[in-house]
């Protein structure tokens, strides 16, 4: 009998419940508001789900599936070896340096420490991009190459936000580093990938709840843009209606992600694994001649890296890191940062309406976030509630698919800056 | 460009970084100037580049209109020279088959089942009177493996 109890005393102790804390508690109750989101709402559930459950399995004590203490370069630092020629000996001479054993990661770590690798060394979000280029048509961009400027323009919410987080300081309630404030910021580029790539490089600490408020906006963005553009445009400006775009030869198609990658890269390094990976799979799209290659990172790449990427990023939403006052900011932040870019992108979209004599629907500036193709619809249903005769989703790709481009430069520009 | 950004980057931003600590960031005398001309070259920059993507293309789109339109002018004018050609020709070739139809007149039908045949689908498919003057076999048949081709590919429809 008392072999039973100290067998099954044994087995309590090595459960979960002898390491549960509240901290856990909230946590997995905050994965079970997830599922809901995903699974009942729909809010982008390809991440969603992933995402919530990488948290559900982090938060349950003692699997080992994630350790937050080997990506922290204080319990895990790297000692760089240093060789020092000595007569006939050679000493070796560790310094520690600010960046992690990778060593200790590969010994040491569970499946999603393995998984986590390829976000931690910047593999994933390029390879969605990869998957992203080759799905879209930058022919509404290619006709109307004014289109870029709505796509910089929406980029402002960006760095509106970088100075709102800063101030943010000052009332002393919270307290972000510049490259915090950089990683929050970027969520209003309305760009998933992006926002992890940058995140994960400049505030690794921040990953779980920049990813959790970055889809969750990019699932809101139709119901968050309508009031602001409908607040910052007029009824006759809404039913402009804009003429057919001009018919783009495959030349043209070929040449423009070449061009916009030797560009971008000669002047943003930095931004080059975005923006040309992204590029890369437009052109394997656009030149018709590698179509299996095309099928693959549509497809198969692409939804293998969603499941990594998702349930990876979910795993570093331990407690110690998301039960703080920083995620409710970077939520409030978050949404602010979506709220100005769609006011900016509508802005200049009523400043080239002036510009181009009446001839520009303000809308399709909204479109300049990215959150392709859900901005675009957002454009061409506002502007068929005015006049049902109007078809603006041309139109809006154009700035749509710009932003993307934008918001890549953005985050290459803080990283060139900050990292 | 990036040099400026390197540059830049060098002084107070980087000093400001190497204090970690938010706390202790918000101390340095140069932070907000710092964090204004991070948020200004930003979105300078964001701009910078989309306008020179923008007047690329906008180059690359004026230069493929005109190289359009001329190979359109060209291709107009040679489908006029050729139309001209073709109304000369034709008028002979009306001619020539006048000729023809009256010489092969009541020719080469002996067949009379593929008379009546082709004269019920005539009926059926005009339903007016006719007089059906010569039936000939076309110089260039098809071959069989180019008519089964052809009813693989139409049989769809």
């Amino acid at each position: 009998m008392e072999i039973f109890t100290d067998t099954l005393r044994s087995l309590i102790d090595t459960s979960g419940f002898a390491a549960f804390t509240w901290q856990n508690g909230v946590m997995i109750l905050l994965s079970f508001v997830l599922f809901y989101l995903a699974i009942v709402k729909q809010y982008e559930p390809l991440l969603m789900l992933p995402i919530a459950f990488g948290m559900l399995l982090t938060n349950i004590p003692l699997t080992g599936l994630y350790t937050p203490e080997l990506w922290d370069p204080a319990t895990n630092p790297y000692y760089a070896p240093e060789y020092i020629e000595d007569g006939a000996n050679i000493l070796v001479q560790f310094t520690k340096e600010t960046s992690l054993d990778y060593g200790r990661v590969l010994h040491d770590g569970g499946l999603l420490d393995m998984l986590y690798l390829g976000v931690k060394l910047q593999i994933y979000p390029p390879l969605i991009f990869l998957g992203i280029g080759a799905m879209t048509d930058f022919g509404p961009l290619i006709a109307n190459p004014k289109s870029f400027l709505l796509g910089a323009a929406a980029q402002g919410g960006i760095f509106f936000t970088f100075l709102g987080a800063c101030m943010l300081n000052m009332t002393g309630i919270a307290d972000f580093t510049l490259k915090e404030a950089a990683s929050i910021a970027i969520i209003g580029g309305a760009d998933g990938p992006t926002a992890i790539y940058l995140t994960s490089k400049l505030a690794p600490q921040l990953l779980g709840s920049i990813a959790v408020a970055a889809y969750s906006y990019m699932a809101l963005v139709p119901v968050i843009q309508p009031p602001i553009m409908r607040a910052l445009t007029t009824k006759k400006e809404r039913a402009v209606k804009m003429g057919q775009l001009r018919e783009v030869s495959k030349l043209e198609k070929v040449v423009f992600p070449i061009a916009v990658t030797v560009i971008v890269a000669l002047i943003v390094p930095s931004a080059a694994p975005l923006v040309g990976i992204l590029m890369f799979g437009n052109l394997m799209k656009e030149s018709g001649v590698c179509d299996r290659l095309v099928k693959t990172a549509t497809n198969e790449l692409m939804n293998i890296i969603t499941i990594f990427l998702g349930v990876t990023v979910g795993a570093t939403a331990v407690a110690e890191n998301f039960l703080s006052w920083k995620t409710i900011f970077i939520i409030i932040l978050g949404l602010i940062a979506f709220c100005v870019g769609t006011a900016c992108g509508v802005l200049l979209g009523k400043l080239m309406y002036l510009i181009s004599g009446k001839k520009i629907n303000p809308l399709i500036g909204s479109a300049g976030v990215s959150a392709v193709p859900m901005a675009a619809r957002v454009s061409q249903k506002e502007g068929a509630r005015e006049n049902p005769s109007n078809f603006l989703l041309m139109h809006a790709m154009g700035p749509n698919v710009a932003g993307v481009i934008g918001s890549a430069v953005a985050a290459g520009v803080l990283l060139s800056i900050l990292g | 460009m990036n040099n400026a950004l390197i540059l830049m980057s060098e002084n107070a931003i980087d000093r400001i970084q190497g204090l970690g600590d938010a706390k202790l960031q918000l101390g340095d005398p140069d932070y907000w100037s710092s964090v204004g001309i991070i948020a200004l070259t930003g979105i300078l920059v964001v701009f910078l580049i989309l306008a020179i993507l923008i007047f690329i293309f906008w180059l690359m789109g004026t230069i493929f209109k005109v190289v359009d339109k001329s190979k359109k002018t060209r291709a107009e004018a040679k489908k006029k020279a050729e139309a001209e050609k073709n109304a000369a020709s034709a008028q002979a070739a009306a001619l020539q088959t006048e000729q023809a139809e009256e010489a092969v007149a009541e020719e080469e039908s002996d067949d009379e089942e593929i008379v009546a045949v082709i004269s019920a689908a005539i009926a059926a498919y005009t339903e007016q009177g006719f007089t059906i003057k010569s039936i000939r076999k076309r110089s260039s048949a098809r071959s069989a493996w180019s008519t089964a081709g052809i009813s693989e590919n139409t049989r769809p429809f």
